[in-house]
């Protein structure tokens, strides 16, 4: 079904159901992962189409598993946004250091996000990659 | 000759013989003065006039004392009188009754001369025990960048010893990699600053001009040396630190539950269907426990702060125990079950009912302690509420299989109570490591390892320390890293009878 799979991985289970739910809504296939260990595995596993991905999380960090995500050849293509509470520019450095893709920061709009995430994919689309 | 005129020619040969005294070595001493006391009997001069002449111009030098310099030359020239009279008088025996103590006006030179002494000393070591007790550190250095003198704070923060430093040029010893290697060649007319990083240390590093000379015209103003001054504000930086970090925290804290509210908000505006009661009602409960999450949040800052300026009020009343402390805990049941975390509350059958205490308050101290060990617990563990009355204060894990002993780290203060509520809560999470105990009660404080799992404010624990503590009870904490951890509280049963 659908027309992509987004990898939800935050540690708050009320923002993965109301990102999950916004996702769902408007056709897209979503799991979830509940620390940054769960999220490589699940990149891994389930290859998704993109990954939204917190950075406070338990286990391991988001920096951390953007890193790990995008140092593996298996799973480097995919496009991750990283949507986090830390909103200092020195953070957003890190972010976009460790290889993500899109840095955006809480307290968000559902559809705002939705919207970002058709254009990262998208643009996927048109550059043919 | 007059005796006036004598008076005046032999100030005159003493101030020629003491210049030549002074000038010349010690060797040159005992001949100086046999040759003046040949000299003086020669001219057959009264012993009255050498003595009175000789008082007259040391009296005349030590009002004049204002620098160690003519301290010396006192002293110095003091002692010649008592060899010129000693000479003079085994040259002329007939002399042998003029001796320096019963000479009054003598006397009354060398006690002037010893008040002076004790007062420069006195001012001496003032200064002294101030330079050496400053916890600035102080370096003076001359025109070659030669270190003159050093203070012993100056000897901690460059972590060298005075005889490393003494006398070595500056720029060979430190700083260079700082300051560029040329920084100490160049002429500072003004003061200079920097801060430096020092053996893990920050250091505030001036430099000012110094003129060393008592006489400002000899040297038309220019500085004869630096004074370098060195504070150590590693401790400044921390506070900075852990101040902005804490801003950091309070606002990834605030936005967390902002991030819910407004996500769920917007979908319930926009994007869920009108007739869909379930979800509607789903999310609005959620956004109502992220706004009471919000609320706790805000009113933890704002009562640290109150507390701290003594301004909070506790509203003491009766409560139910057991229904007050059951409840408290089980609003933390769905966090728990969402982390498979097994959760329990045990009442000590000796309790009485009814106690006389804050409720607001008791929630608070349940609410951070179960919520800290929910949150630092891992998947599938436990956390668990013990209460029960207790008569001492010691702190000890209670006996029940599972629960950890390790350090502990506990505030205790005295109190007239004998009997006391005994809240401990225990769990198997990560525990504490024993570096960290001494600290975790402090404001902001947040364990290196509890940093990356959950975030906080670094306030739960330092408030409810600041709450037990108003309330003139005990806290502690037995811990063990990897292991899990037991708070402990204590707090002045007050019984209601019924």
């Amino acid at each position: 079904m659908g027309i992509g799979k987004i990898l939800i991985a935050d540690d708050e289970p009320h923002i993965r159901r109301i990102i999950g739910y916004n996702f769902k809504r408007v056709g897209y296939e979503v799991i979830e992962a509940a620390d940054g260990k769960e999220a490589v595995d699940l990149s891994l596993k389930e290859a998704p189409s993109l990954i939204i991905l917190d950075v406070a999380m338990p286990e391991m960090d988001g920096y951390e598993a953007c890193l790990a995500i995008k140092s593996n050849e298996k799973t480097k293509h995919i496009p991750i946004i990283m949507l986090t509470a830390r909103g200092q520019e020195i953070d957003e450095k890190k972010g976009l250091d460790v290889g993500a893709d899109v840095y955006e920061t809480k307290p968000f709009s559902p559809r705002m996000l939705i919207k970002k995430v058709e254009e990262v994919l998208g643009s996927e689309i048109t550059t043919g990659a | 000759m007059s005796k006036n005129g004598r008076k005046i020619n032999l100030a005159k040969c003493y101030t020629d013989l003491l210049e030549n005294y002074l000038d010349g070595g010690k060797e040159h001493e005992d001949e100086v003065v046999r040759c003046f006391a040949e000299e003086l009997i020669k001219q057959n001069l009264d012993p009255e006039i050498i003595v009175d002449t000789h008082l007259a111009y040391l009296q005349e030098l030590a009002s004049k004392i204002s620098l160690e310099r003519s301290f010396d030359v006192i002293w110095k020239s003091a002692t010649l009188l008592f060899q010129l009279i000693g000479a003079y008088g085994s040259v002329c025996k007939s002399l042998s009754d003029v001796k320096p103590s019963n000479h009054q006006g003598l006397k009354l030179l060398l006690r002037n001369a010893e008040n002076r002494k004790r007062e420069i000393f006195r001012k001496k070591n003032m200064v002294e025990t101030i330079i050496n007790g400053i916890t600035h550190g102080i370096i003076v250095i001359d025109n070659n960048s030669m270190v003159s003198m050093i203070n012993p704070a100056a000897e901690e923060i460059l972590g060298l010893s005075r005889e490393e430093i003494m006398g070595a040029n500056i720029s060979s010893l430190f700083f260079s990699q700082h300051l560029g290697a040329g920084f100490f060649q160049q002429k500072v007319r003004a003061c200079f600053r920097k801060e430096l990083r020092l053996n893990d240390r920050v250091i505030r590093f001036r430099m000012t001009p110094a003129n060393f000379s008592a006489d400002d015209s000899q040297n038309e103003g220019l500085p004869l040396g630096n004074i370098v001054l060195l504070e150590d504000i590693t401790q400044e930086k921390e506070v900075d630190r852990v101040k902005t970090e804490f801003v950091c925290n309070v606002s990834h804290e605030l936005r967390t539950p902002l991030a819910s509210i407004k996500a769920y908000v917007e979908t319930l505006l926009y994007d869920v269907d009108d007739e869909d009661k379930k979800v509607q009602k789903e999310f609005l409960s959620i956004v109502n426990d992220e706004t009471d999450r919000l609320s706790r949040l805000v009113g933890n800052v704002l009562d640290i702060s109150k507390m701290e300026a003594g301004l909070f009020k506790f509203n003491c009343g009766s409560i139910r125990l057991k229904d007050d402390i059951s409840k408290a805990v089980d609003s933390f049941l769905p966090t728990a079950k969402n982390k498979k975390i097994s959760l329990s509350c045990h009442f000590d059958k000796s309790l009485p009912k009814s106690i006389f205490i804050d409720a607001d308050a008791l929630k608070q101290l349940i609410n951070n302690l179960v919520g800290n060990s929910i949150k630092y617990t891992p998947k599938g563990g436990f956390v668990r509420v013990d209460v029960k009355k207790t008569n001492s204060l010691k702190m000890s894990t209670p006996k029940r299989e599972g629960l950890v002993v390790g350090n502990a780290s506990c505030e205790n203060k005295e109190t007239d109570k004998d009997s006391f509520v005994e809240i401990s809560v225990s769990d198997n999470g990560m525990g504490i490591p024993d570096a960290e105990l001494p600290r975790i009660f402090d404001k902001f404080f947040q364990g290196k390892s509890s940093q990356n799992a959950a975030a906080g404010t670094g306030l739960g624990l330092a408030l409810v320390k600041q709450i037990v503590e108003a309330n003139k009870g005990v806290i502690g904490v037995i811990s063990k890293e990897g292991k899990g951890s037991t708070f402990i509280i204590k707090i002045p049963l007050i019984e209601v009878k019924e």
